[in-house]
């Protein structure tokens, strides 16, 4: 099957400028070559602690944030070469859901006025059609009628979220970009919209690329997974073939740090020790290699490539090169 | 054995413009000497006002303990003037927050900042207060301390922080460590660190650990006892084993059945429908019977009991109760 997007060594750096000047002196590699398709109707989780550029990927695939390299192919399209008027029409196809909705909805806005913007600015619909089409948005994520002349305050957590979800849909789009949807939900109501996105991902048959820190989140919603460290892709694999069996050091140590909620469980935890390295002046070689147990001469000169490992599963070590 | 804290029947309020919000309603805890007990609940539940009340840092003007105890090593806390209470507070008793970066002062030295307390309590002097930083920040396994003490906040990362914050309070050695959502900030391998470091210092120190947070899994890995926080009330409390095997609350029971587990198989999950209530519009029955699945008539009319429903096990529903329908 054809895939519905494809990233080819997508980069984004961040220049550090120093001086009267303003001379480039080094950049912040907040995402450095990172190469991966979806199939259509997929979801595909991306996870990795703070500041290793699983936000910034999502955002440079839909051009919030200007790619500084590589190539975003949506449908085959390379919409990096979209002229702005274009990218524009073309953003009805992808849209995305922000992690916070306290800040992400207008607080002077109702919600009728945040659901009918993205209507008005892309399609001609008559004021009928506008009205039916934000009474039918507000229904699928499942808010009440009444709630359409209220304002973000009147509304708790998980409502404000649905709204969030509401305006990503408006135009029906192909791909939703969700960007820590749940992490700012207490659980049980976290579980509510997780549950909402599924559903609607089989209504509408949505793609959706699904950033967050929380791995069981992803094990439960995603079809595959990536695994960020530090600006790289370092494993990516079908979901359940990831948590079976994680390849990457990282991945392993990663999952063996989510407290496990059963205290009769056996534990058997990887604690990587100091903290993520600076981004602006990364480790040489692997970028792990300062945390990983497994480190080894090798890893600390040459960059690991990226390769298939088994059908399907990647995974960028030098402990899988042969 | 009398508990190193014990609290009897804790209210606290806000006064608020639309009305006084009582956020802790009736609440009991007891602590002994060297326990962890969990508190755990969603966002509103009280657990953090609970917190507070204990060290007196309640907002003045708007807010009071309306009524109630507590006791801490045989002083009861709220009658206590500001000038006692500075006494116990950050030295018999202290808590690490959220977040430290808004915590920690960000114009002054790291070493500055935990020697302050040091030469307070302790009554060293300063190069003697300075020394003993140092020694904290070791203990919490921070590298270089001699380095890090002469350091400013902005220039460590979040973990590192978070570190400063355990060795600042941890500076007096205190006999009670109130950790508020302590990692809920931190990526989960530093957290793993962060959860390594508390359990050590409890074993070398003896202190008792009050662990407010709302992730369950943090609560199986760290708790010997839970309480389990809705609406401003306990709504059940006992040993963290029985608690997850056992679960009696339906709201426990909900809470548990909404995580995604990183072991098993689920297409689909279980999901407590609607949402908190409102503090001011207070359901009349049972707190949480507009969320419950297995809500009787009872429920809506009927204020349940915190009731021993087994040896060792309480819990407030009216399913364990003998009420006439």
């Amino acid at each position: 099957m054809k895939p519905l997007l494809e990233v080819k060594d997508l980069k984004k750096h961040y220049p550090i400028k120093k001086g009267l000047f303003g001379k480039q002196v080094g950049a912040v590699k907040a995402v450095d070559g990172v190469s991966f398709s979806i199939q259509p109707g997929e979801t595909l989780g991306i996870v990795g602690e703070s500041g290793c550029g699983k936000s910034t990927t999502g955002r440079a695939i839909l051009r919030l944030i200007e790619p500084t390299a590589g190539e975003v192919l949506f449908d085959g399209q390379d919409i990096r070469k979209l002229p702005p008027d274009e990218m524009r029409k073309f953003r009805t196809n992808m849209q995305i859901v922000f992690q916070d909705p306290y800040a992400s909805l207008d607080p002077r806005w109702t919600v009728q006025r945040t659901l009918e913007e993205p209507l008005r600015t892309h399609l001609k619909l008559s004021e009928a059609e506008i009205k039916d089409r934000i009474a039918e948005l507000m229904s699928v994520v499942g808010l009440a009628p009444y709630h359409a002349s209220r304002f973000p305050h009147e509304f708790s957590g998980g409502q404000r979220q649905r709204i969030g979800i509401a305006r990503a849909l408006a135009l029906r789009p192909k791909f939703v970009v969700c960007d820590e949807p749940v992490s700012a939900l207490d659980v049980s109501i976290q579980a509510q919209v997780l549950n909402l996105m599924q559903d609607l991902q089989s209504q509408f048959s949505l793609t959706y690329m699904f950033i967050s820190h929380d791995l069981s989140v992803v094990k439960f919603i995603c079809d595959r997974v990536g695994v960020m460290y530090l600006g790289r892709m370092v494993e990516m694999a079908p979901t359940a073939e990831m948590f079976a069996e994680p390849l990457h050091p990282y991945t392993k140590a990663l999952m063996s740090a989510v407290p496990v909620p059963d205290p009769e469980a056996a534990r058997e935890r990887i604690v990587l020790t100091g903290d993520v390295p600076n981004p602006q002046s990364p480790p040489t070689g692997c970028t792990f290699h300062t945390r990983c147990p497994y480190v080894m001469d090798s890893c600390r000169q040459a960059v690991p490539e990226w390769r298939e490992v088994s059908p399907g599963r990647h995974v960028a070590c030098h402990l899988f090169e042969q | 054995m009398q508990p190193l804290l014990s609290i009897t029947g804790l209210q606290t309020e806000f006064v608020t413009h639309a009305g006084v919000v009582r956020a802790v309603d009736g609440v009991d805890l007891v602590l002994h000497k060297g326990e962890t007990l969990g508190v755990v609940g969603e966002s509103g539940c009280g657990k953090s006002v609970t917190s507070l009340s204990i060290i007196g840092l309640l907002p003045k003007g708007q807010s009071r303990i309306a009524s109630g105890d507590i006791r801490f090593e045989g002083k009861s806390l709220p009658s206590l003037s500001d000038a006692e209470m500075r006494k116990i507070r950050g030295n018999r008793l202290a808590m690490i927050f959220q977040e430290p970066m808004t915590s920690l002062n960000p114009v002054f030295k790291i070493g500055h900042q935990i020697s302050e307390a040091v030469r307070f309590h302790l009554k060293l002097g300063k190069k003697a207060a300075w020394e003993h930083s140092i020694e904290m920040l070791r203990k919490v396994g921070i590298p270089r301390p001699e380095q890090i003490a002469d350091e400013y906040p902005h220039q460590l990362s979040g973990g590192m922080r978070q570190r400063v914050m355990i060795a600042m309070a941890m500076a007096c050695n205190p006999q009670l460590l109130i950790a508020d959502e302590s990692t809920t900030a931190l990526d989960v391998t530093i957290q793993a660190q962060i959860l390594d470091l508390m359990r050590d210092l409890q074993k070398t120190e003896g202190t008792a650990i009050l662990m407010i947070t709302h992730d369950l899994g943090v609560v199986a890995e760290m708790c010997d006892r839970v309480v389990v926080m809705y609406a401003g009330q306990v709504v059940e409390e006992t040993d963290v084993k029985t608690l997850f095997r056992d679960p009696k609350h339906p709201y426990t029971k909900g809470l548990m059945a909404s995580l995604p587990q990183l072991a098993g198989d689920q297409t689909r999950l279980q999901s407590i429908p609607g949402n908190v209530p409102n503090p001011l519009e207070m359901p009349p029955g049972c707190r949480f019977a507009p969320r419950c699945s297995f809500r009787i008539d009872a429920c809506d009319r009927v204020k349940p009991e915190l009731l021993e429903v087994e040896a060792g096990h309480k819990c407030r529903c009216l399913l364990y109760e003998e009420v006439e329908a």
